[in-house]
């Protein structure tokens, strides 16, 4: 036996959690008709306290109190009324603005006199291009449906929408896997009968008999006759044709109309075909008890899965139930965030909790080697004064890679220059080591005299870079008495009297690593 | 405007995104203290086993080498920057060796690589001067003994009338992190 939440528990929770959308969504499913309405709770597509209620003021008065028992379950409405109207036309394919602005326009030509109407799309239409079919429906007599939609206004419940039975009954076709051109599908509905016709699987007409005086006696004959009427009814309407086949389907789901097909051999193109209790069941989600000879249940069933498009209730009476999705969008996001913030903080709290928790194990290792180094510092004074030592060491070696004698590098690189003739020194520029690179001397000098042939001295300036290579240094032009690249502008004036000419240049030299 | 149908399960949402975003801030800033701990409790630790390596290493060197500091300390080393001791070893020098130009300039000590080391640059306009004569010049200045420096920059003008030489010395002082506080 499954346990239950205890009772004080179950409210205690609902008080301080019940806007957490846990479990499954509740549903009032609500089926009205002359003889008042049948009303059911749907939880996990499973029906559940099955009401019947009369069409009086004690009827209004159990919903209220069923709605006042669940005020934030939705309530989804069906209607079963003989004041339907349908329409089935063909109109051009368009979307979304357009077509909500012809259908609109058609739905005001057709039913003008109820708010509750819509229009369905119905696939394409073969005969004609950019056709499509629409089904134009209505509830003509809005007064069946007043005081329950009263009830509802009053307690400010969320009404998801007003359906006629016969959309349900199209989605009990497509559940039931009934796939003939055309179908007539035949349910009892209290004390009338529910014809609903269908082609390619399509709601095009449907009306609701009532039952002849003598059904209660041979209630074969009074759905053979309702039957044939239906028939004639579109054969009238050339919504069938003559000699078309007709499939007609009768929900039988206590297994007692075993002589219908028998009794409608007279029409050779009516084929009949009984859904009998199994099949019912093993298609639907009733229980046993739920298949009663009425076809209440099993529309209330198939409520949640109506067609949204198929919903009668005007725009402007569904603002409660827009705000009860909202509430529940909001009240989801609200549970995520508290779930994602709880696990994201308790992730990382974790982890800190692991790092505190090693850094304290470093910590106490740290002190072991602290005092294990003390220890041997202070075993002799010699060692303890070992890290003063050290660094006074260090320090002496580091100053020690900054020394360098610049006097016999300039004195060299001279002796070399002055070995050259016609060359005169201008500047040598000394630097001491910085890092990694050794001592660089930058020399400054003259060709002297110079008579303008800067080919000469070039050749001449090649022959010094000889010299010095062969000295045991590493020379670099830097820069030449007159620059020869070919993307410079260069300019000079041998004419008399313009002054001396002068052919400057400079040398990089370091100390060859593998001298020549 | 809200409508009131949904005042209260907006305000549920604000109040429930308010505390999660708390509660997640405040457990990663507990989280960023504790990997901050963690990473110098890891630092200190090498450290500590670093000195603990080294220290066989460097017991050795002492005995073979002995105690170092004595002798770096005579040379003007360790100790505080002495400024006025270098610009009187200066002046004996020009007593000594007279130049026709003994320029000087000191700039401020500033801190070098190693902690404790200090560098006081010194700039020198010497003439006449050259190579050799600068040689002799800084083997005087070293038997003065008023600290340690070393030759960073030279700059020769032997064309000029009279040859001079510019340069430019760093002295260094060291002085133990211990001994200062």
């Amino acid at each position: 036996m499954r346990r239950r939440w205890p009772r004080h528990c179950r409210a205690l929770t609902d008080r301080w959690l019940g806007w957490l959308p846990l479990g499954r969504a509740q549903r009032l499913l609500v089926l009205v008709s002359n003889a008042g309405a049948t009303l059911a709770r749907s939880q996990g597509g499973r029906l559940q306290e099955v009401q019947f209620l009369p069409a009086d003021a004690e009827g209004w008065l159990q919903l209220d109190d069923a709605v006042k028992a669940r005020p934030a379950a939705p309530v989804y409405l069906a209607v079963d009324s003989v004041d339907e109207a349908y329409r089935s036309e063909v109109l051009p394919r368009v979307r979304g603005a357009d077509w909500r602005e012809m259908t609109d326009r058609r739905l005001q030509q057709l039913l003008h006199q109820t708010p509750y109407r819509a229009a369905l799309r119905q696939g394409r239409a073969p005969a004609v291009a950019a056709g499509e079919h629409h089904l134009f429906m209505g509830l003509t007599a809005p007064a069946l449906l007043q005081p329950w939609l009263d009830v509802l206004r009053l307690r400010q419940t969320p009404l998801a929408g007003v359906w006629l039975t016969p959309v349900l009954a199209q989605v009990l076709l497509r559940r039931l896997r009934i796939a003939h051109p055309a179908v007539l599908l035949v349910v009892a509905q209290g004390d009338d009968l529910r014809l609903s016709f269908f082609q390619g699987g399509w709601l095009r007409y449907a009306r609701l008999a009532p039952r002849a005086a003598h059904a209660s006696a041979d209630p074969l004959a009074d759905h053979a006759e309702q039957i044939e009427r239906t028939r004639q009814a579109l054969l009238a309407q050339r919504m069938l044709q003559r000699g078309e086949p007709l499939h007609v389907a009768v929900l039988d789901p206590l297994d007692c109309l075993g002589g219908l097909p028998q009794r409608l051999t007279q029409q050779p193109e009516v084929n009949c075909e009984l859904i009998g209790r199994g099949q019912l069941l093993s298609r639907l989600k009733l229980s046993p008890d739920h298949l009663t000879q009425t076809g209440d249940l099993i529309f209330l069933s198939l409520l949640p899965s109506a067609p949204a498009a198929a919903n009668l209730l005007p725009q402007d009476q569904r603002l409660p139930y827009l705000h009860h999705r909202l509430r529940r969008a909001l009240a989801a996001a609200s549970a995520v965030s508290l779930i994602t913030g709880s696990l994201t903080a308790a992730a990382l709290g974790l982890d800190a909790w692991r790092r505190t928790a090693a850094a304290a194990t470093l910590q106490a290792q740290s002190a072991a080697a602290e005092a294990q180094l003390q220890r041997l510092l202070a075993a002799s004074p010699a060692i303890s004064e070992l890290e003063s030592v050290w660094r006074s060491h260090e320090a002496w070696q580091h100053v020690r890679t900054h020394m360098a004698d610049p006097t016999q590098p300039l004195a060299a690189v001279a002796a070399s220059i002055g070995e050259a003739p016609g060359v005169r020194l201008l500047n040598l520029q000394w630097r001491g080591p910085d890092g990694q690179a050794g001592p660089v001397i930058v020399l400054d000098a003259e060709i002297s005299p110079f008579d303008g042939d800067y080919l000469a001295a070039h050749r001449h300036i090649d022959s010094l870079i000889r010299r010095l290579t062969a000295a045991g240094w590493r020379a670099r032009l830097t820069r030449r008495p007159l620059d020869n690249d070919p993307g410079l502008t260069i300019q000079g004036d041998f004419a008399p009297g313009q002054g001396l000419h002068q052919a400057v240049f400079q040398l990089v030299i370091v100390k060859a690593e593998n001298p020549a | 405007m809200i409508p009131p149908a949904l005042q209260t399960p907006v305000a549920r949402l604000a109040l429930v995104l308010g505390g999660a975003f708390s509660l997640i801030l405040a457990a990663w800033l507990w989280q960023r203290a504790a990997t901050a701990e963690h990473q110098a409790a890891s630092a200190r630790l090498a450290e500590i086993r670093g000195r603990l390596a080294l220290l066989p290493e460097r017991l050795a060197r002492l005995r073979n080498e002995g105690d170092p500091r004595a002798m770096l300390r005579a040379r003007g080393f360790i100790g505080a920057a002495d400024r006025l001791a270098w610009i009187s070893a200066l002046a004996r020098l020009q007593a000594a060796m007279p130049l026709t130009q003994l320029a000087w300039q000191v700039e401020p000590s500033r801190p070098g690589a190693l902690p404790g080391l200090t560098a006081t640059a010194m700039q020198l306009d010497l003439a006449p001067m050259d190579p050799s004569r600068l040689r002799v010049w800084l083997d005087a200045l070293d038997r003065q003994g008023v600290g340690v420096y070393s030759v960073d920059r030279c700059d020769w003008t032997p064309a000029a009338q009279t040859p001079r030489m510019q340069c430019r010395l760093i002295w260094w002082t060291w002085q133990d992190e211990a001994d200062r506080s």
